[in-house]
């Protein structure tokens, strides 16, 4: 296939609005997730053809709000559409939202891009009682527009048509214009004037940019002849009030379209199971019994039980050491006989019957099921008014609402959660939520195998729990304290509730497994490499020598040492070692030693996160205070202990 | 350029105050439930009002308030939006029917 028939298709729009749906629906499974250069933020791309003979790229881009970008997503986006010259721009809106939606869709055609105009969850819209002419809009706006909802394929293959046309370069674009008043007119023009350079956007979309003072198109036009003229024009102007009427035009103008065509009945359609979950989620008592209900239930029922227990049980025993184990232990006997060679893919330590059956028989049920419950949760709305109300908690150790969602992820997979936090608004609370998530909150695996050990003795449990919480919050004041930076704001669209559709909630959750399979895996198999070079060049043994120090100064014995190792290299690893321990220690003994794996060093795979995110500097600095604040913690909890004369 | 912003605000503030006829309030004191529209939207944080911008929440939209714990919550056109009190506390909002 030749280059010429490969065309780029952007899909922009705020979050919330099916973009992810339309994507899956135009491009079938074949997604491929992968980082912007240069940056963290992750762009999901995939093909699509039309006929037999094209082939359309479609990039997924994360929410875009404005071409005046703030965000980091947002920026990314922008730079797609300043260096990659896309084929088509569609841009997808919540059809009953589309007066607040539009003032992008007129940037859009302002920028001269090729947009196409996609009307969502147009069913909505219609079980409101009010619809929209299109054939109408699409002549006022001089694009095409298009009707889909996507989550059931309607206006999907219109949709594809439209953007054949388009791309091709076969629709004629009516240049609708924005009058922003004689007086902005002219600084637009004043500084369209001085554009010499040629650009992927119009020259008044730059201008009107410029004169906001929008950064990234300061430095993309910065090599301009005239630059310092235009950077004159630009300095004496107040950037926020202009901002601010240029915002108020483009509303005006879009409430003035739409207002023509769109048809509002005044029969109000009442969703009573939508207003009485709205009661209830929003009030703080019964909010605080659906977290207990939660928590019960899809956690230490759902993901505890029958995760943690029943799945990891059938398929470590019933799997692994009784088919799988015992015959690659033979087969590799056969040909490698009692060597070196042979640990490093059978016996004790061996990459296939520990890495991968430590990774698919306890690690993947557990985070499967997680991951299910996590997806249910989200598509039913409730982590976001989760996270509203936690807000003002959050707000006294510096974080706003929007970090629980990462926080929540963390207690399935460290790993994920620390890609998430690229959602934060600042760099300050990414980092925060970064070091809390590799100090505090055990994973999935941690907290099936800690549960399993600590379950004996509900005391035991609750002093874990409790010294973990003290630890949390000590940290999160510490951190917002000594963390330089403005302090986070809380500002989020609340989705209405909705019953998760199975499908979608299937969707996502098997590509949350897909990732996690294709990038956590081979990275316990990696370790598990790791771990028979240290043990036959011997540096495990000095390790774990170090580390016995520190235990012991907690109270517990030296075999602890090679446990925290592991738990390093594989946080479940570290934990599931403590079960051979469970008999010869005390109570108060696995107590101080679940406490300090909980908070010891997070998993090489969570760490490797963290240097891609973070940066090496930050990264291992987190690295380094967590492991003596770790063993600071469980000594002076051993010390509590003893004195309450705990055994 | 930061000053001149300032010298603005105070201005408009000192406006708001002999100018008694207005009803101008921030959101936080509106009535849960009432329909009002947005009068202004403070300057003085760049970030916090392209935000507001972009959401479209900008002077003249109708607003109506529902819930103010523990986050303000907030219905413009079609779409709720929970907020903290930071920027709750930068829009100003004034009764509907004033303004006709």
């Amino acid at each position: 296939m030749s280059d010429n028939s490969m065309y780029k298709i952007l899909l922009v729009g705020n979050p919330n609005v099916g973009k992810s749906a339309l994507f899956y629906k135009l491009t079938g499974k074949y997604a491929s997730v992968s980082n912007y250069p240069g940056t963290t933020v992750s762009i999901t791309s995939g093909k699509m053809s039309i006929g037999e003979h094209h082939e359309v790229e479609i990039i997924d881009t994360p929410g875009f709000y404005n071409m005046m970008t703030i965000t980091e997503e947002e920026k990314v986006t922008k730079q797609i559409i300043l260096d990659e010259h896309p084929d088509a721009v569609v841009h997808v809106v919540d059809a009953k939202n589309i007066e607040r939606m539009l003032p992008l869709t007129l940037q859009l055609i302002e920028a001269d891009l090729p947009v196409i105009l996609v009307l969502n969850m147009f069913d909505e819209l219609k079980n409101r009682g009010m619809d929209i002419q299109i054939s109408h809009l699409e002549h006022d706006l001089g694009i095409p527009v298009v009707e889909t909802v996507a989550i059931k394929g309607e206006g999907v293959s219109n949709l594809i048509s439209r953007i054949t046309s388009v791309a091709e370069g076969r629709y004629t674009y009516e240049k609708l214009n924005v009058n922003y008043g004689e007086k902005l007119e002219e600084k637009i023009a004043g500084i369209q004037s001085l554009l010499k350079g040629e650009y992927a956007i119009s020259k008044r979309s730059i201008a009107l940019l410029a004169l906001q003072n929008d950064s990234d198109i300061l430095t993309h036009i910065k090599n301009e002849p005239e630059f310092n003229k235009i950077k004159k024009i630009v300095g004496e102007e107040d950037a926020a009030e202009i901002s601010l009427s240029i915002s108020h035009v483009l509303h005006n103008l879009a409430s003035s379209i739409i207002k023509e065509h769109i048809k509002n009945s005044t029969k109000k359609q009442k969703n009573s199971f939508q207003s009485f979950a709205d009661k209830v989620t929003f009030h703080p008592v019964f909010s605080l019994i659906i977290v207990a209900i939660i928590l019960y239930y899809g956690f230490y029922k759902f993901v505890g039980q029958f995760g943690a227990g029943f799945l990891v049980d059938f398929i470590e025993v019933n799997i692994f050491e009784n088919y799988i184990n015992p015959s690659v232990n033979s087969f590799f006997r056969s040909i490698l006989g009692d060597t070196i060679f042979f640990n490093l893919f059978a016996g004790e330590y061996g990459i296939i019957t520990l890495g991968l059956r430590y990774a698919i028989a306890i690690v993947l049920p557990v985070v499967s099921t997680f991951f299910l419950l996590f997806s249910v949760i989200e598509d039913s709305g409730y982590l976001v008014r989760l996270s509203m109300s936690l807000d003002r908690m959050f707000k006294k150790i510096g974080l706003s609402g929007r970090s629980v969602i990462p926080l929540i992820l963390g207690l399935g997979c460290g790993t994920m959660a620390t890609i998430v936090t690229r959602t934060l608004e600042t760099k300050r609370e990414r980092f925060v939520v970064t070091f809390l998530l590799a100090l505090t909150i055990p994973c999935s695996a941690q907290l099936g195998v800690i549960l399993g050990i600590l379950g004996v003795s509900f005391t035991a449990l609750a002093i874990w729990f409790v010294t973990i919480l003290i630890v949390f919050i000590f940290a999160g004041f510490v951190l917002n304290r000594y963390t330089k930076g403005e302090p986070a704001t809380f500002f989020m669209e609340i989705p209405p509730i909705r019953w998760p559709k199975i499908g979608n909630v299937l969707a996502k959750t098997f590509n949350r497994l897909k990732w996690y399979a294709l990038e956590v895996i081979p990275i316990f198999v990696y370790a598990s490499i790791l771990i028979w070079v240290g043990k036959i060049t011997k540096i495990f043994e000095l390790l774990t020598g170090l580390l016995a120090y520190p235990a012991n100064w907690a109270g517990l014995p030296d075999k602890m040492g090679e446990i925290f190792l592991y738990g390093f290299f594989r946080r479940d690893f570290g934990a599931a070692g403590m079960y051979d321990l469970t008999d010869v220690m005390t109570l108060r003994e696995l107590t101080v030693a679940t406490v300090i794996l909980t908070l010891f060093v997070p998993c090489i795979a969570q760490f490797s996160v963290m240097i891609k995110e973070r940066g090496t500097k930050t990264a291992v600095m987190i690295f380094l205070a967590v492991i003596p604040f770790a063993f600071l913690v469980g000594t002076i909890l051993n010390q509590i202990l003893l004195f309450w004369g705990m055994a | 350029m930061k000053k001149r912003m300032r010298m603005r605000n105070r201005n408009r503030k000192g406006g708001f105050e002999s100018t008694a006829d207005s009803g101008r309030m921030r959101l936080m004191e509106a009535t849960i439930g009432d329909k009002y529209i947005v009068e202004s939207i403070d300057k003085d944080d760049p970030a916090i009002l392209r935000k507001l911008c972009s959401m479209g929440i900008l002077p003249g939209v109708e607003v109506i308030v529902r819930r103010k714990k523990p986050t303000i919550i907030f219905e413009v056109y079609h779409s709720r939006f929970a907020v903290d009190k930071l920027i709750g506390d930068k829009i100003y909002v004034k009764q509907l029917h004033s303004h006709r």
